[in-house]
């Protein structure tokens, strides 16, 4: 059991560590009180004694330095840990995502379960990845239980094992329960604050604008002789508890996992990676990001080893292993021999060396020329295949004919001529075509549940691609009949990507508050009961009550009657505003709405209606709310026995 | 009041803390050991749910292997309801060996279907077979690390309850030591459900 030894014996050092920081500022503050005497009975030397309240005062000064600053940058680094994972660059995993990447994220999000589990930490971090960085490296960050990230590098996730990725968690998680990124910070401000005495000590020192000195220019130095050795004694001893820290976290990353070759490949790979110069990270704030990553690199000898924040990987190497032992090669691996070989068959063009930046699956064209008409003649299967197809698309190409295929209404009797209508301006006509075959092979249901996936995809693309995305689509919706019901998309579309021009979808929307407004009257009613039902606590049920009730009538009574093609401007402007009204209710009121809407369409005998489930759905989208499995699985819609 | 009399008190209010710290210490462990048990119940349950997805998946494309698919379904539902049996009453061992059985019969079934599957090339490929044989693998360590988290706070509890001076406020408010997971009952159990898809 040499972990439980490794671990207190790193715990200890850690308690030595931190009354030695206790022992540096009462040293501090007795320098600084020593010093002061000193220079006072050189400076003033026929008066005896000293001034009322001297020692009070200069301790009191250093006390407010040194907790203000600790205080002070405290704050200024509470920044939440999605603000510090998106500064380096990062995404959160997309879960439901395709290909090789999606199932590499599906692991990561896995693992960090399973290591919440062995660690007994009551919060699960969300997973997020750094997708532009191939060297191996991983942080967690953030406070709240809300806002705790736990961030892995592409390269990591395509260079290790699972059971080495598992360690990297682990590693990670240590940090999490150990409180660890709360003490660093803790001494980051104390340190600051030791500095601060030393700015002090430069502000007195200084010459005015003549050239002249103060009178309390040598009150200066001396600050500034106490303040930099504070400083210095606080920077060394901050870097030690840091690499006390990271042997604490390797000891109990063996112990989460039970297994040394886990985190200890990892180490391996990475000494490989900076053994080739390959171990930096891309971000631009890398550097401020330093304490927080599993490894950094750092010199590791002599005088400038006791800055460092992260102890020379061959050490942690040996304390995991217990003796030494060689960096290991850290190649991209196949995810697995078979399920490569699974891929290859969908796509035989699997390029062998791809650019780091660059995901490993075939570029689009290749996947597409490849792609076979499925062989099965039954319908489900059929549909079952596509949908697993569709898990495949990430590029924008892909997007966008999706975007546009499943706007398309595939029981419409002119779905040929409408589909040759936007055809005709798109320039990658295998993939349209291929992409096209897949939807329409689609149930609702599961159009419903591919276009949900894309959404979640688009919402999380870079701000750049989702503008050139949104214009490319503008430019064929156009090409679409406005009295489409299925336009309702675009308008989520619109919402989802955060334009704001949204005067182009003023057609939509009131397409969409009509399809709603059928079902406005039952509504009202399945409301009143659902209040009813909540009547334990009255206040919050008259409050539900007067909020959807002000939602429906929005939605209904004041949406126009009739095919909505033929709508005033005015009426039209209005009807937007309406629908982003939807997006200003509360969350907590979010759900109830959601389901006095199921409520309804079920009463109505609307459920079964395929306009019904996609107005549903969009409004689920709008109001970020998941939407029902009743939705999204191929079995009838919406079929629950909510009775009141 | 003499200066005998402050110390007396003071020693006396030193010991109280002491002992108030010290009863919360063993409760908050035993507690936890309470939870830690409650989520390996939690992971076994998640694994018997998506069983049942992983033989549908394998069914579109294995017509002639029914006899598997079926072997594989009823042992999941034996072991389900042994599951709930022993739940119920954690103690008897009875129950808990009857659990111990159900599993290896589930892995047995597993394996068998691990084979019909490496027959089987397009089942290998289908996307959603490996995204699934990922999840079960995901599940079958939680179930590990279920077990593992459970024993580490017994360990944790136990060395509390057991240390001078802890002890005699253990034993003072009946703090049993608790006993660690015999994760394996016999040697069938000790290989975990596994699936080389």
């Amino acid at each position: 059991m040499r972990f439980r030894r490794h671990e207190q014996t790193a715990r200890q050092a850690t308690g030595h560590l931190l009354a030695l920081f206790v022992l540096v500022l009462i040293g501090l503050l007795l320098a600084v009180n020593a010093v002061m005497a000193l220079i006072y009975t050189l400076t003033v030397p026929f008066v005896r004694g000293y001034p009322h309240l001297f020692f009070e005062t200069n301790s009191a000064l250093v006390l407010l330095f040194v907790l203000g600053g600790c205080w002070v940058e405290t704050v200024r680094l509470r920044e939440g840990g999605v603000h510090v994972a998106r500064m380096a660059g990062g995404r959160a995993a997309q879960v439901s995502a395709g290909g090789d990447l999606g199932l590499l994220e599906r692991r990561l999000a896995n693992v960090v379960q399973e290591m919440a589990i062995a660690s007994g930490h009551s919060v699960v971090p969300a997973a997020w990845v750094l997708p532009k960085d191939d060297a191996i490296n991983a942080f967690a960050a953030g406070w709240g239980p809300d806002d705790v990230v736990l961030a892995v590098t592409r390269g990591a996730l395509e260079r290790l094992t699972r059971a080495e990725l598992q360690g990297v968690v682990a590693h990670e998680f240590s940090h999490l329960v150990h409180g660890d990124t709360r003490l660093n910070m803790r001494l980051v401000g104390l340190v600051w604050g030791l500095q601060m005495i030393w700015g002090l000590g430069c502000s007195l020192w200084d010459t005015d604008e003549l050239g002249r000195r103060r009178a309390g220019a040598l009150f200066g130095l001396g600050l500034m002789a106490v303040g930099s050795l504070g400083w210095a004694a606080g920077r060394l001893l901050q870097a030690a508890v840091n690499r006390q820290r990271e042997f604490l976290a390797d000891a109990s990353a063996v112990k989460y996992t039970r297994l040394v070759e886990g985190l200890g490949g990892a180490l391996r790979k990475i000494a490989d990676q900076q053994l080739h110069g390959r171990g930096g990270l891309q971000s631009a704030h890398a550097s401020s990001l330093a304490h927080l990553l599993l490894a950094n690199r750092g010199s590791s000898a002599g005088w400038r080893a006791l800055w460092q924040t992260h102890p020379p990987l061959g050490e942690r190497l040996r304390r995991l292993y217990g003796h030494e032992v060689l960096a290991l090669a850290a190649d991209v691996l196949a995810i697995d021999g078979e399920e490569a070989d699974a891929l290859m068959r969908v796509a035989p063009a699997l390029p062998t060396d791809a650019a780091p930046g660059h995901s490993h699956a075939p570029p689009e064209a290749h996947r597409h020329d490849a792609l076979q008409v499925p062989t099965s003649f039954d319908d489900r299967a059929r549909e079952h295949d596509a949908l697993a197809r569709t898990r495949l698309w990430h590029g924008p190409g892909e997007w966008q004919a999706a975007m546009l295929a499943l706007a398309i209404d595939p029981a419409a009797s002119d779905i040929d001529m409408r589909w040759a209508a936007w055809q005709a301006v798109s320039a990658d006509l295998s993939v349209a075509a291929s992409v096209r075959r897949e939807v329409v092979a689609l149930g609702a249901a599961a159009r419903r549940q591919v276009f949900t996936t894309l959404m979640q995809r688009v919402r999380s693309a870079a701000p750049a691609q989702r503008r050139l995305l949104w214009r490319a689509l503008m430019q064929r919706w156009r090409q679409l009949p406005p009295t489409d019901a299925s336009q309702w998309r675009a308008l989520a579309l619109g919402l989802l990507l955060g334009q704001r021009r949204l005067s182009a979808h003023a057609v939509a929307i009131a397409t969409a508050t009509a399809t709603l407004e059928r079902s406005a009257a039952a509504a009202h009613a399945a409301t009143h009961q659902l209040a009813q039902a909540l009547g334990a606590a009255p206040d919050a049920a008259q409050a539900w009550l007067n909020a959807a009730a002000s939602q429906l009538a929005a939605l209904g009574a004041n949406a126009p009657r009739g095919p909505a093609a033929g709508l005033a401007p005015a009426t039209a402007l209005r009807s937007l505003q309406l629908a982003l009204r939807v997006r200003r209710i509360a969350p907590m009121q979010r759900p109830l709405l959601l389901r006095a809407w199921l409520l309804a369409s079920e009463r109505s005998g609307l459920a079964d209606h395929a306009g019904t489930g996609d107005a549903l759905h969009l409004a689920c989208l709008l109001l970020d709310l998941p939407p029902p499995a009743s939705l999204l699985s191929p079995p009838q819609p919406i079929k629950q026995n909510r009775s009141a | 009041m003499s200066a005998t009399q402050i110390v007396t008190w003071v020693v006396l209010v030193t010991l109280a803390l002491w002992m108030l710290a010290a009863y919360n210490r063993l409760v908050r462990s035993r507690n936890e050991i309470a939870n830690a048990f409650a989520q390996i119940d939690v992971q076994l349950k998640r694994r018997y749910d998506l069983i049942p997805n992983l033989v549908d998946v394998a069914r579109k494309y294995v017509q002639h292997e029914r006899d598997t698919l079926e072997a594989v379904i009823a042992a999941r539902n034996t072991a389900k309801n042994a599951g709930a049996a022993a739940r119920a009453k954690p103690a008897d061992a009875e129950r808990i060996g009857a659990l111990a059985g159900a599993e290896s019969a589930l892995a047995g079934a597993m394996k068998q279907l691990a084979v019909v599957v490496e027959a089987y090339p397009e089942l290998k490929a289908d996307a959603t077979l490996r995204e699934l044989s990922e999840e079960l693998g995901h599940t079958e360590n939680r179930v590990a690390f279920a077990r593992q988290a459970f024993n580490d706070n017994v360990l944790d509890y136990n060395n509390t309850a057991q240390q001078v001076p802890t002890n005699l406020v253990a034993g003072v408010f009946g703090f049993k030591p608790a006993a660690m997971l015999e994760a394996t009952a016999n040697e069938a159990e000790r290989s975990a459900v596994r699936v080389n898809l």
